[in-house]
């Protein structure tokens, strides 16, 4: 029963994944068609600006820019037909053959989009998905802590503290704490992943990678460990008040075991959900706040594919990206049956 | 004991003098590169100390947004960054200067050239500078941007017919209604061309032109293209804001139908190109109906034509003139119709400021006056512990944007690649960054002799004789090949060498130049339809531009004596440029590496890298990789490449004649030990080497390369690139004198040293002030009274007979050497 | 026998926003070694605030404000929260909760949870452990499949069992039964009584048994604490209570009136008007005068203490005592 839910749930995740990419495709295609060809007008007048030419006759140049223009609509090939193009990038796409680029390289100069993505992924991931892991913990054990003392002080001002920070844009604070423990107390550095120069020897650059990391894993912290403690809180005092609660207390088991055991194991399937998502989404990066901190990971990369129309790398980013989330969710469908025995999976409601 | 201590310490002193004296090569030791994407924070760590310059072009409002304890630590490099200008549509451009769309009657008042031309008039282009830009920038009048080198003859025209920065709305507004009115008169208008109150009416409804204003720039061409709106308005002529963004131009404005009416008038935004010291080709660009950027050049329908700036342009263009006055007479008069016909009319240029840390520079590097940092800013560049860390500026963070590719026409695309690449190459020849004058690097002219004449056609035929035992490569032979009796060329030049040892250690010779000739022929010739020895992009960017007709090549006393098809009579030196020989294989110019790298890069085009990988030396092309001389994976390539061509004691065709297989080997062997120290194939001859690469730091470090053989010394560049600048602060006359008197002008000078920007009072100079009076311009000399102030005297019969009005005065100050500067005023004569 | 509980005025008040509510005002009993003390009255009375306090547990905002609980020679008030849960709580006394629904924590097995609270307090193995759980589940009536199951997979009668089963198997002094079969069906109940009379016999346990049923009451009770608002009103034998003769409290004799009995029929049930006082602001003088069918003016002014009318047999009511 269980096994053929688990396959029929994974069956559906991968059409909607399809569909995704498919409709990516076609929006993609769609939007950036004009865009593009103005794009490379633009760009044509810019190079030939700069050329001297003084050799060439009026039809040379004209020649010159005709075939050069014919390279570039090559390139993002737009010569093939709307509906080919869509399906071809779809079909590319799903079956992970994103291709080459047209502009954006990694930074090793490679332009195979896996290879770009894949440089990509774990920079963010130093940063975000660290992050993510850190709050996790940190919501989860602030959540509950305020669950315990609700009302008193330490609750009330974690929820102040919430509020404000909910306000708040994620990259005035980041500017604001670079401004501060990077220029007038300068204790961090101000951006990038490595010092310049980068230490030479796998310790040392590890240690340096650590030292740059600090500021903004920092940041997101600061940002983000509120919002979830204050759910957990919620939900965990929701819990408390269940008799089962009250009867284990009874039955003389020591709080922690009370509140990290029965609590948190009842209260499960929200927290779970927003840990693996968290989790998940932290692969994505942030297009802002990667910017800020000079960290070139898969935010920015969506930022400059987008930028320059870079059709192949935007759809491979959003590939990856949407594929990750997708697991996330068939993988929390499928585990909630076992974090919540009351709750049954694959069977009717 | 003391006294051979003493003489301990002066053998030290000599042995470090003598060392100090020897060293060659650029200014500072090592170059450290990184990216920032955050603007704010690559200015505020230059201020801090954090890194030394900012290698991006910072728009002059973040300049004024810094508070004042931050800009006392910076120091600013102001450069021109781009300019605005307006396209007109003058459909139907004749009289009755309307015409009939989906049934409806539509007028233009652009169709008149009095209008358009007002429109300069109508405009203040100071306010623009001041409000709109916040100050960094300035006017401009013509396509040669102020203050850059070789500009001020073209400026001079606009001073002469009364421009001004402010512009003059009576005036405008003035000739705008004189014009409409006499348009009214036509007969075809008579009756439906009729002011009504305040607005200009056609068949009853107002008079509208359409303003496509480019939104996408919000704080500048936006804030432009409405207060010029309002400024029309003023005349009586309504304007429609059509608000519009990057993807609509070129549909409408330049690919699109003029008699179709989607646009009047279009906000134009150029950026800045290098520093250069002659403008003929900008002309044709900007004004020229053959190159196809004027109104209806891309579209299908009207197209604006003018036969005498087509022919004119095209000859300027083209090299077709024999004497420095047939040139000055060809680019003047195209300028001067541009200026008239109005249909481009500019507006103001930019500035963009590089910045760098006050504190940690000796005295202020080279920049270049029209674009900003560049390679000798890094040769130049003089800190306390040699160490020079510069920032650059990527929404990607990213050092390298498109592919160390040094061959084809599509490698180094980008501004980041270049600025780390031309430090390790030194070229033949290159434009000073001051003043755009030809500096003559590794090959000088000892003699440059030109004959040419013109034929019937008013085509360029050479004739200076070429030797029959010139050298020609032929690809399809593949041999050198003696040219033959009867052969002409416009040119010939001498030039001497100055070889070095390049980066891996290996000394350079006459045979680097015989095989980059000899490349350049083989892939820019298609010898027969898929010859695999072709590129396509590569050939038409080089191939026609080949001025190439035979070589000499003196081995003895190392000279290379080089007959080409090309004149210029105003400047011998870019003559002597455009014929200097070189031994890059590029397409771009800046970019050159060792024959023996070329040559792996060649074989891996023609037969595949180790790794299976097909290669090109294009960007785009279905199924093979462009070539890169930095990316890991073909760098493996390459060195795999050099140990095969080790094996088979390869020794390239084109020079087989003049090399041994164990000097080939020799080369490759440095080449491959080069590869494996540094972990890169850019091996070169420039005063710097790649010797650190760190990819995911984004870091890049270059070192001086200080063999001894290497030609100059660390000092040699900045005095090489001190040029004097002359500026015109003020001028005073009388705002008005009486016929029959005589009054005088007087001129303050100062003159300022490149690269400084202190300006001191001028020492020496020639200052002349010109009356224009209509036609005639009278010229009277300034003597110098003080140091920096000048006088002239103009007297009383000079203007006697003049009509009472108002006149222009301009004053020039040049000098030998120096960038000449010009400043306009008037006087009302009564 | 013994006494194994004494209880002297013991006060538990819940201080709300609005003040404090007298949950349980001033109540004074003892408990012998072996018997049942029933406690029966209204709801809100007070009874399982009295079931809460004995466990020192008050719900929040619940405090213990006064009074002693004298457990086995010693006042456990005196003693820190670490001490009584280590030593009082299910060691010395346990508790069978009202609405078994929601008493086992849904996502633990019933092995793991018996198992949890049986290690934390015996240093037992595994095996030892589960010898006993399977002892007391067969005690009350169970297979051991029911070990593995999770709560919701339970009947409610399988569960109440269970629940005994847990409130047992550290063999505690004193076992306080909350309404413990109020949610079950009559079929069930009747199981669940039996059983708990069975393993008072076996096992020699003391029970507290709360409920407002009073003929559950009479059947397992030997002797009866009625409570009023917070305090007590009569304590008295199953026979004193329930025996219809001699005195006893216009309330006891209220919610006798009230029960159906099983073979008599009566045209209308009686029943006590009015509500249950406001326990924030108690009425002046007896807190049942305003309700009592026999009130006299100096129920409204003086509140009547608890005093013995016969033996084993207190009253708190200024009738009774005249009488």
């Amino acid at each position: 029963m269980y096994g053929r839910y688990a396959v029929k749930r994974i069956i559906y995740g991968i059409i909607t994944y399809m569909v995704i990419i498919f409709i990516f495709s076609m929006l993609f295609n769609t939007v950036v068609e004009t865009t593009l060809r103005s794009l490379l007008e633009e760009r044509l007048q810019g190079e030939f600006l700069q050329m001297d030419l003084g050799n060439y006759s009026a039809e040379q140049i004209t020649e010159l820019k005709a075939q050069r223009r014919d390279q570039l609509y090559r390139m993002h090939h737009l010569y093939s037909p709307f509906i080919v193009r869509v399906f071809w990038r779809a079909y590319n796409t799903i079956t992970f053959n994103f291709g080459q680029s047209t502009n954006v390289t990694s930074s090793s100069g490679e332009r195979d989009v896996g290879m770009i993505i894949a440089e990509a992924v774990p920079r963010t991931a130093l940063l975000f998905t660290v992050a993510a892991v850190i709050n996790i913990t940190l919501f989860i054990f602030l959540g509950i802590k305020k669950a315990q003392k609700a009302g008193k002080m330490f609750d009330q001002s974690t929820s102040i503290i919430t509020m404000v920070v909910f306000g708040m844009p994620s990259w005035w604070l980041a500017m604001l704490l670079i401004m501060f423990l990077s220029y007038v107390i300068p204790l961090f550095p101000s951006g990038g992943m490595f010092s310049t120069p980068p230490p030479e020897g796998s310790w040392a650059r590890l240690v340096d990678l650590l030292y740059h990391m600090i500021l903004p894993v920092l940041t997101l912290v600061l940002l983000r460990a509120w919002g979830g403690a204050y759910l957990i809180r919620n939900i965990v005092l929701g819990t408390l008040q269940e008799d089962y609660i009250m009867s284990a207390r009874a039955r003389g088991l020591p709080e922690q075991k009370v509140l990290y055991g029965h609590t948190l194991r009842s209260a499960a399937p929200p927290i779970a959900t927003m840990a693996v998502m968290s989790l998940l989404i932290s692969f994505s990066g942030g297009l802002i706040f990667e910017g800020i901190f000079s960290w070139p990971g898969m935010g920015n990369l969506f930022w400059v594919a987008l930028q320059q129309y870079d059709i192949p790398v935007l759809m491979g980013n959003l590939a990856v990206t949407t594929l990750l989330y997708m697991s996330g969710l068939i993988f929390l469908d499928l585990i909630y049956g076992l974090l919540d025995p009351r709750i049954k999976v694959g069977g009717k409601a | 004991m003391k006294v051979f201590r003493v003489i301990g310490l002066l053998f030290l002193v000599l042995l470090l003098s003598v060392t100090a004296l020897a060293k060659k090569g650029p200014v500072p030791d090592k170059i450290y590169f990184d990216v920032t994407m955050q603007q704010d924070i690559g200015l505020r760590d230059v201020a801090e100390g954090k890194s030394d310059i900012f290698y991006y072009g910072v728009d002059y409002p973040l300049i004024l947004g810094l508070d004042e304890a931050l800009l006392n630590k910076l120091e600013l490099y102001s450069i021109p960054s781009g300019y605005w200008s307006f396209i007109i549509n003058p459909y139907p451009y004749e009289a009755p200067y309307f015409f009939e769309l989906e049934g409806e009657e539509i007028f233009n008042p652009f169709a008149m050239r009095e209008v358009r031309y007002a429109l300069s008039f109508l405009l203040n282009r100071q306010y623009v500078v001041d409000e709109i830009q916040g100050g960094g920038g300035g006017p401009m009048f013509t396509v040669a941007t102020p203050g850059q080198p070789g500009t001020y003859p073209y400026n001079l025209l606009p001073d002469k017919m009364g421009f001004t920065g402010e512009g003059d709305e009576e005036r405008a507004l003035a000739e705008i209604e004189a014009a409409m009115n006499q348009a009214a008169q036509l007969p075809e208008n008579r009756g439906k061309l009729q002011k009504e109150g305040e607005w200009w009416t056609f068949n009853g409804e107002p008079v509208e032109i359409k303003f496509f204003i480019r939104v996408d720039d919000p704080t500048g061409r936006m804030k432009l293209g409405e207060y010029v709106s309002q400024q029309i308005e003023k005349a009586g002529i309504k304007v429609e804001r059509m608000l519009l963004d990057r993807s609509k131009f070129w549909g409408m404005v330049y690919a699109g139908n003029a008699e179709k009416w989607q646009y009047t008038i279009y906000t134009e935004g150029w950026g800045a190109g290098a520093t250069r010291k002659w403008w003929e080709h900008i002309l044709a660009q900007m004004y020229a109906p053959w190159w196809g950027y004027m109104p209806g050049g891309f579209g299908d329908g009207w197209k604006y034509k003018h036969e005498q700036l087509d022919q004119i342009t095209q000859r300027a263009y083209n090299g077709q003139f024999l004497t420095i006055d047939e040139y000055w007479d060809l680019a003047l008069t195209a300028q001067e119709i541009g200026i008239e016909e109005a249909l481009r009319v500019y507006v103001t240029y930019q500035n963009q400021y590089f910045v760098a840390n006050k504190a940690r520079f000796n005295n202020r590097f080279a920049y270049g006056l029209g674009d900003g940092l560049g390679k000798y800013t890094l040769v130049t560049a003089d800190t306390p512990d040699g160490i020079v860390r510069a920032t650059q500026f990527s929404s990607r963070g990213n050092l390298f944007m498109s592919a160390w590719n040094p061959v084809g026409a599509d490698g180094f695309g980008d501004v980041y690649s270049r600025y780390i690449a031309e430090p390790l190459y030194d070229a033949q020849a290159f434009e000073s960054p001051a003043s755009a004058d030809i500096l003559f690097n590794r090959a000088y002219p000892l003699d440059i002799q030109t004959k040419v004449s013109g034929d019937q056609e008013g085509n360029v035929v050479g004739h200076v004789e070429i030797p029959a035992s010139a050298l020609v490569y032929d690809p399809v032979e593949e041999k050198w090949v003696e040219i033959g009796p009867g052969k002409t060329a416009f040119t010939k030049g001498v030039y001497g060498l100055r070889l070095s040892n390049f980066h891996h250690g290996i000394p350079a010779t006459l045979v680097d130049y015989l095989y980059s000739e000899a490349f350049a022929q083989e892939w820019a010739t298609e010898d027969f339809a898929g010859d695999p020895y072709y590129d396509e992009g590569y050939g038409k960017k080089l191939g026609e531009a080949d001025v190439t007709v035979a070589h000499e090549y003196d081995f003895a006393n190392e000279q290379i004596t080089h007959y080409f098809d090309y004149q210029f009579p105003p400047d011998e030196s870019r003559v002597g440029f455009r014929g200097a020989p070189t031994l890059s294989t590029s397409a771009n110019a800046g970019i050159g590496v060792v024959w023996e790298i070329s040559e792996a890069l060649a074989r891996m085009v023609v037969g595949g890298g180790a790794s299976g990988e097909n290669y090109s030396f294009s960007q785009g092309i279905e199924g093979a990789l462009e070539v890169d001389v930095i990316r890991p994976s073909t760098v493996v390539d390459i060195r795999a490449e050099l140990i095969e061509m080790i094996a088979e004691q390869h020794v390239p065709v084109s020079i087989k004649d003049y090399v041994t297989p164990a000097e080939a080997v020799t080369r490759y062997q440095a080449a491959v030990d080069f590869i494996d120290q540094y972990g890169h194939a850019y091996i070169s001859n420039g005063p710097f080497y790649i010797s650190r690469l760190d990819y995911d730091a984004n870091f890049v470090e270059l070192t001086a390369f200080r063999d001894e053989t290497y030609p100059f010394e660390p000092g040699y560049w900045m005095e090489q690139l001190r040029t004097t600048r002359l500026v015109v602060d003020r001028v005073g006359l009388p705002v008005m004198v009486e016929k029959g008197e005589q009054f005088m002008v007087t001129a303050n000078v100062s003159e300022i040293i490149y690269p400084e920007v202190e300006s001191s009072p001028a020492t020496a100079g020639d200052v002349k002030v010109l009356l224009i009076a209509g036609e005639e311009e009278l010229e009277f000399n300034a003597e110098a009274v003080k140091t920096g102030i000048f006088r002239a005297v103009i007297p009383a019969d000079a203007i006697a007979e003049l009509e009472s009005g108002s006149y222009t005065v301009v004053v020039i100050a040049s000098a030998e050497g120096a960038l000449p500067s010009t400043k306009t005023e008037s006087i009302v004569i009564y | 026998m013994g006494r194994i509980l004494e209880v002297n005025n013991l006060k538990l008040y819940y201080y709300t926003a609005r003040g404090p509510v007298r949950g349980v005002d001033d109540i004074s009993f003892h408990l012998n070694k072996g018997e049942t003390l029933g406690v029966v009255g209204e709801s809100g009375c007070g009874k399982t605030t009295l079931g809460t306090a004995l466990l020192n547990m008050p719900s929040p905002p619940g405090r213990i404000v006064g009074g002693e609980i004298v457990l086995a020679g010693s006042d456990i008030l005196q003693l820190n929260e670490k001490q009584i849960r280590q030593q009082i709580r299910w060691e010395k006394i346990s508790m069978v909760f009202q609405g078994a629904m929601n008493c086992l924590t849904p996502v633990y097995t019933i092995e793991k949870q018996m198992l949890e609270t049986l290690q934390e307090h015996r240093e037992m193995d595994e095996a030892a452990a589960g010898e006993r759980i399977r002892k007391y589940i067969a005690y009350v009536g169970l297979s051991d499949d029911v070990l593995r199951r999770y709560p919701h997979e339970l009947s409610g009668g399988m569960k109440q069992r269970i629940v005994i089963a847990t409130a047992l198997f550290l063999e505690p002094e004193v076992v306080i039964c909350d309404e413990p079969t109020t949610a079950l069906d009559v079929v069930v109940q009747a199981q669940i009584i039996n059983l708990l009379k069975e393993l008072k016999e076996q096992l020699g346990l003391s029970f507290i048994f709360i409920t407002h049923d009073l003929a559950t009451e009479a059947e397992v009770a030997d002797r009866i604490l009625v409570m009023y608002a917070g305090k007590i009103a009569e304590i008295g034998t199953n026979q004193q209570i329930y025996g219809q003769e001699g005195q006893i409290h216009p309330y006891t004799r209220g919610l006798l009136g009230a029960t159906p009995r099983l073979r008599e029929k009566v045209a209308k049930l009686d029943f006590i008007p009015g509500t249950p006082p406001n326990l924030l602001h108690p009425p002046a003088g007896c807190r049942f005068h305003l309700r009592c069918p026999v009130v006299m003016e100096r129920c409204s002014v003086e509140e009547p203490p608890l005093k013995e009318i016969e033996a084993e047999h207190k009253i708190a009511c200024w009738r009774c005592f005249d009488e």
